[in-house]
């Protein structure tokens, strides 16, 4: 097995800095700044990588990072955007406990690539056992006179700050954490201007994953060729995947893109009780949900994902088996949407509320088919309409559970699903 | 069209239409102006963008998703449909959600009829909801006496919040919670504390924020609207007076007031005290003339009041006569007054505690417009609680202070600002001649302090306040600083109290050309008789009254008073200003008309006819109204002629009386209208204090009614701040 970023797993004591130099670490971060190796090879590396943002949107790595130019005088500030908030999402949290200092050294390589000299480690504020791994790897970083102030003599001056969040889902959108590292409320900013113009403090920002970050530094030293080979055509490299769900052996697996789905359910030991697969939403609850019967054929690619209409999204792939109640399963998760809204612009605001109270209305059985019809055309009028992706993270779960699951959602709301295990807990 | 033009504009598409429009406008505004009117609930012009309320989206070609047209500036080329299926699809949509907890109470919402949300939900809304859910119900929040809430009518638009931070300067409200459980709520549950909040009602697009002086008290499509001028500081903001229509409600009552846009004095804001002063209207006013019969007073009709007036003044005709008006009188009223008591030889002032009166520099040598302050780099204050007195100045030093401008300020006390101030703290004695030092050494700063010499950067403004105005040395102060302001070419400007100082002083009414505070002299020679117009002869001109025991005092006022009661031997009804038609000119040299707005109360009747009726009496030729306004209109020309050259001040000493009290008088106590709107007072502090040297016995100062004593780092060593009532807020 190939890893990139939970190299703890071959690397015993990674987390310390003398076993990840050991192992190379800091060799490009080194090389960078005595010259050796120049920015632009960097982004020509990673622009043979085909690294995709790792958080959700996939969006080209080396394409965000040309958007800063290293030249222009003025603060510019690079934040890595640890706050791992998407449910069914649990990848970054292992990268931080285990392999702290290649995400240092991430940070660090892209620091100065778009000539920031100031970054910031925004970690979601329930990782705090992560927050004190990164601190305790950056005291360690800081020491051997890797970070600081004219660096090994390099002139170039970087400092590296870990914050803690306050408990949010939406900080997690970059324009939000944003202002929540400017100690304002975090709630996104209307874009345009987008982070690459006016981002923290009103000056240009790269935002980026901490897993994204935390490939960078295997990508500079193996090459961009290595790193695309390892995953295919139009995916390049690893992805951490997160199962969790109906599995037997619930796990984060680190593999090639274009893994066939069906094989991470295997290394999962299978479904739990020999059950056949429902559904299984692949890249965290607001990615769409694909029906059991299309997994044979899915793989675990953007384009893969793509020809069953949903998407990689953050790598959190949840399982359900036949068991599964599937208005149950929206009902909580759209219960999650509604409590974590901002609350900053109408559509989601209002919409949230209205779709979880429409579910639990549901799933008590209180409902008719014209209430499936009220919640599918509620969710399709949030879409598109909002400042930010949170909108259309309400819509798709509706949308596609609905689509997939008409009829099961026709006959709940006919009859509820009372009597299953947890259900009056669940709609109170 | 030239290139320099094509440079300035771009062409877009607007439903379907070409147009030129100018570049980086926003897209909102030129729909708008182009007859499209986009439907917006968060968009303000003059607060900044946040596009939450997505109520404004709009169909641009060559984007997927409907556009929010507040945060789009126009580009080459744009292709924008305000009205097709995507954009009214989504407007639709929106308008649901918004309306989704809305209560649909509207008959018995104070803003039904001028609701933003009405209006919109009827030309942008769908006339059924699919939700048949349970509505918001919050609790409300007590604001203070000013602003009534009904937070579960709120669409959290947020302009609150943002006028709040950007425009008032002071962060009271926010947004809490989230999701739908978000509201607009305090922080630290201390109502508004901002001279500004008032116009959170305007801004607020639906009832949830509404005016509680004027809650419930008629609807928006009964009322009539007056142009009209307020009159409570030296810019006269710009407003409208709201009175019941015909078949409504009596034309004597004022409804509201409510800002109309200027652009060179009050934007579109309205301080609370120009806003909430109406309510004084319709309190303790005077119903008819009366006249002193021992210790009460007796009814008198309007023509047995003129026979006795003239009887007065006959009865005087040997001793001395005396007239003081107050400085919000209006010029035809003054100058008629000045015509009938100058028959009489009377001496004619008008009654401040400020000290403007000068041989060599009239009051308009000193013109600054608000524009000019909000360019300057250096805003230096003398004495100046500007924020609360003058409200409209502030907002210009705030926008000064965006644009990276620093405010240098020299005083006994450090008053409350929402800008930095760098304060220069010195004694009442000392702040003459400190000044002195710093105009005379201006390019060492007077040896001042290292800030202020850091601060120094051209153009520079310099705003005389209260505290300096009302200084014994006054005279000297303006010298200096007239003098040295052609020296260092700083521009500089005194801030009288009251509306219409410069069209009284221009009229001819500063008696006191010699100087020394104006009134004074009234007290120390004994007057025969004295005519006393719209001011409280205590609480106003800090007259003595006991020792006024052989004058006649003819106290001619809108509203009754403790010290006219007291001290009043005949009391005439006069209008306020909304009753009355005429001319104020403010600071800025602006003549501005205004006409009458409701009917006089009771038996009132304006200082003009008082003086029509007496000229006929005294067979004086009294030109007619509006002759006067012609006659001001004419005779007052702005000051466009060459500064007055006065010779080069000496550097004065130190002010060596220990009893100099400095008596600021709070922002909602100027004059007797204001003293008597109820909400107002509630809303705001009432406490006059009293800056005294530490020497002065504590018996002294309590002789003169103040009783309680406060030491505190914001004010000038070596010196005791008294207080006569409930606490110093605002300082």
């Amino acid at each position: 097995m190939t890893e990139v970023c939970l190299r703890h797993q071959s690397v015993a004591g990674i987390h310390q800095l003398a076993v990840y130099e050991s192992v190379g670490g800091y060799a490009t971060w080194r090389a960078l700044l005595a010259g050796k190796i120049k920015p632009e090879y960097i982004l020509q590396e990673l622009k043979r990588s085909q690294l995709r943002g790792r958080g959700g949107a996939g969006f080209l790595t080396s394409m965000k990072w040309q958007f800063m130019n290293r030249g222009t005088p003025g603060d510019k500030f690079l934040i890595c955007n640890s706050d791992e908030g998407e449910p069914g999402t649990f990848k970054d949290t292992l990268i931080m406990k285990h392999n702290p200092h290649q995400l240092i050294e991430g940070i660090a390589i892209c620091s100065y690539v778009i000539g920031a000299s100031r970054a910031y480690n925004y970690i979601r504020g329930e990782y705090l056992q992560e927050y004190h791994q990164v601190e305790r790897a950056l005291y360690e970083a800081k020491e051997a006179g890797l970070l600081g102030a004219n660096i090994l003599g390099s002139g170039f001056n970087l400092c590296i700050e870990n914050l803690l969040g306050a408990g949010s889902y939406i900080v997690g959108e970059e324009t939000a954490m944003m202002e929540s590292i400017e100690g304002k409320r975090a709630m996104p900013r209307n874009k345009p201007p987008f982070p690459a113009v006016s981002g923290l403090y009103g000056c240009p920002t790269t935002i980026n994953n901490t897993e994204t970050l935390a490939s960078v530094p295997m990508i500079v030293s193996k090459g961009g060729d290595w790193f695309k080979s390892l995953g295919v055509e139009n995916s390049g490299g690893t992805k951490i995947f997160c199962v969790s769900g109906h599995v037997v052996n619930p796990g984060t697996f680190e593999l090639p893109m274009g893994v066939p789905m069906q094989n991470l359910i295997d290394l999962c030991g299978g479904v739990r009780h020999n059950r056949r697969i429902k559904a299984v939403i692949p890249g965290g609850t607001s990615m769409r949900v694909i029906p059991g019967h299309t997994i044979p054929e899915v793989t675990m690619d953007y384009d893969g994902l793509a020809r069953v209409n949903s998407a990689v999204g953050s790598g959190g792939m949840i399982v359900m088996d036949e068991t599964t109640s599937m208005p149950m399963a929206l009902m909580h998760m759209m219960h999650f949407y509604h409590q974590e809204s901002c609350g900053q612009c109408t559509p989601c605001r209002e919409g949230s509320g209205w779709i979880s109270q429409a579910l639990k209305q549901l799933v008590k059985g209180d409902g008719s088919v014209a209430l499936v019809d009220e919640i599918y055309q509620v969710a399709s009028s949030i879409e598109g309409r909002t400042i930010c992706a949170f909108g259309e993270a309400i819509t798709w779960p509706v949308t596609s559970f609905i689509d997939h699951f008409r009829e099961e959602f026709d006959r709940t709301a006919e009859l509820g699903v009372k009597g299953r295990p947890g259900f009056e807990w669940s709609i109170t | 069209m030239s290139k320099e033009q094509s440079e300035q504009t771009v062409s877009i598409v607007l439903n379907g239409e070409k147009i030129e429009v100018k570049k980086n406008s926003r897209l909102i505004d030129i729909a708008s102006q182009h007859g499209c009117q986009v439907p917006r609930f968060c968009y303000h012009e003059k607060l900044s963008v946040v596009a939450s309320c997505r109520m404004c989206l709009v169909d641009i070609e060559g984007v997927n998703k409907p556009v929010p047209s507040c945060a789009t500036a126009v580009s080459e080329g744009m292709v924008v449909q305000t009205r097709s299926k995507k954009a009214v699809d989504a407007q639709e949509s929106v308008m649901q959600f918004l309306l989704m907890k809305h209560p649909l109470h509207c008959p018995v919402c104070d803003q039904g009829g001028e609701c933003e949300l009405q209006d919109v939900s009827m030309g942008y809304g769908k006339a059924i909801t699919n939700y048949s859910g349970e509505k918001r119900a919050e609790v409300d929040e007590d604001l203070g006496a000013l602003v009534a809430t009904d937070m579960s009518l709120c669409i959290h638009c947020t302009r609150c919040v943002r006028f709040g931070e950007e425009v008032a300067g002071v962060k009271n409200l926010g947004l809490m919670g989230r999701s739908d459980q978000v509201k607009i709520s305090t922080y630290l549950e201390r109502g508004l504390q901002s001279e500004w909040s008032g116009n959170m009602v305007d801004i607020c697009p639906v009832g949830a924020l509404t005016s509680k002086p004027a809650k419930f008290s008629g609807r928006s499509w009964s009322y009539v609207q007056h142009e009209g001028i307020a009159a409570h500081d030296c810019l006269g903001a710009h407003i409208s007076y709201h009175t019941m229509a015909k078949g409504y409600g009596s034309k004597h009552v004022l409804k509201r007031v409510v800002p109309r846009p200027c652009a060179e004095i009050n934007s579109v804001w309205l301080s609370d005290r120009d806003r909430f002063s109406y309510e004084g209207l319709a309190h303790n006013r005077i119903e008819t003339p009366m006249l002193r019969v021992g210790d009460t007073f007796r009814p008198l009709s309007w023509d047995d009041a003129g026979q006795y007036v003239m009887q007065m003044l006959a009865d005087s005709s040997s001793g001395r006569i005396g007239g003081i008006v107050s400085p919000q009188t209006i010029t035809e009223d003054a100058v008629a007054f000045k015509t009938v008591l100058d028959q009489l030889s009377a001496d004619i002032d008008v009654g401040t505690h400020q000290n403007l009166g000068d041989e060599l520099l009239p009051l308009r040598s000193s013109q600054l417009s608000l524009h000019r302050i909000s360019k300057a780099k250096t805003i230096i204050l003398i004495g100046c609680a500007v924020r609360w007195d003058q409200p409209y100045i502030s907002l210009s030093i705030k926008e000064a202070v965006a644009n990276g401008a620093k405010v240098l300020s020299l005083g006994s006390i450090r008053h409350q600002s929402v800008y930095p101030v760098h304060h220069e703290m010195v004694t009442p004695q000392m702040l003459v001649r400190r000044i002195g030092i710093l105009f005379t050494q201006w390019d060492q700063c007077g040896s001042i302090s290292h800030e202020w010499k850091q601060a120094l950067q051209d153009p520079v403004v310099v705003l005389v306040g209260e505290e300096a105005l009302i200084h014994p040395q006054a005279q000297d102060l303006r010298h200096l600083i007239h003098y040295y302001a052609s020296v260092w070419s700083y521009d500089y400007a005194l801030l009288p109290q009251g509306a219409n100082h410069l069209g009284l002083s221009e009229s001819g009414l500063n008696a006191s050309q010699s100087g020394g505070t104006p009134w004074l002299k009234y007290t120390q020679k004994p007057l025969a008789c004295l005519w006393v117009h719209d001011l409280d002869p205590v609480v106003d001109l800090g007259l003595n009254v006991e020792s006024l025991a052989q004058t006649k005092i003819i106290v001619s006022a809108s509203h009754w008073s403790l010290a006219i009661k007291n001290s009043a031997d005949l009391v005439l009804p006069t209008v306020c200003p909304p009753e009355n038609s005429g001319t104020y000119i403010n600071y800025l040299g602006m003549k501005q008309h205004f006409s009458q707005a409701c009917a006089p109360m009771h038996d009132a009747r304006s200082l003009y006819q008082v003086c029509a009726d007496l000229s006929e009496k005294l067979q004086i030729e009294l030109n007619s109204k509006e002759n006067l306004t012609r006659g001001i209109n004419q005779s007052f020309t702005e000051n466009t002629e060459k500064p007055i050259k006065i010779p080069q001040p000496s550097l004065v000493p130190e002010y060596n009386q220990k009893l100099m009290p400095i008596v600021l008088t709070p922002w909602v106590q100027t004059d007797l209208w204001v003293r008597n709107a109820p909400s107002l007072q509630k809303a705001y502090p009432k406490t006059k204090v009293a800056l005294v040297h530490k020497e002065v016995s504590a018996k002294d100062i309590q002789a003169l009614g103040y009783t309680q004593t406060l030491q505190s780092q914001d004010i000038a060593v070596g010196a005791v701040l008294y207080y006569n009532s409930d606490g110093v807020e605002g300082l």
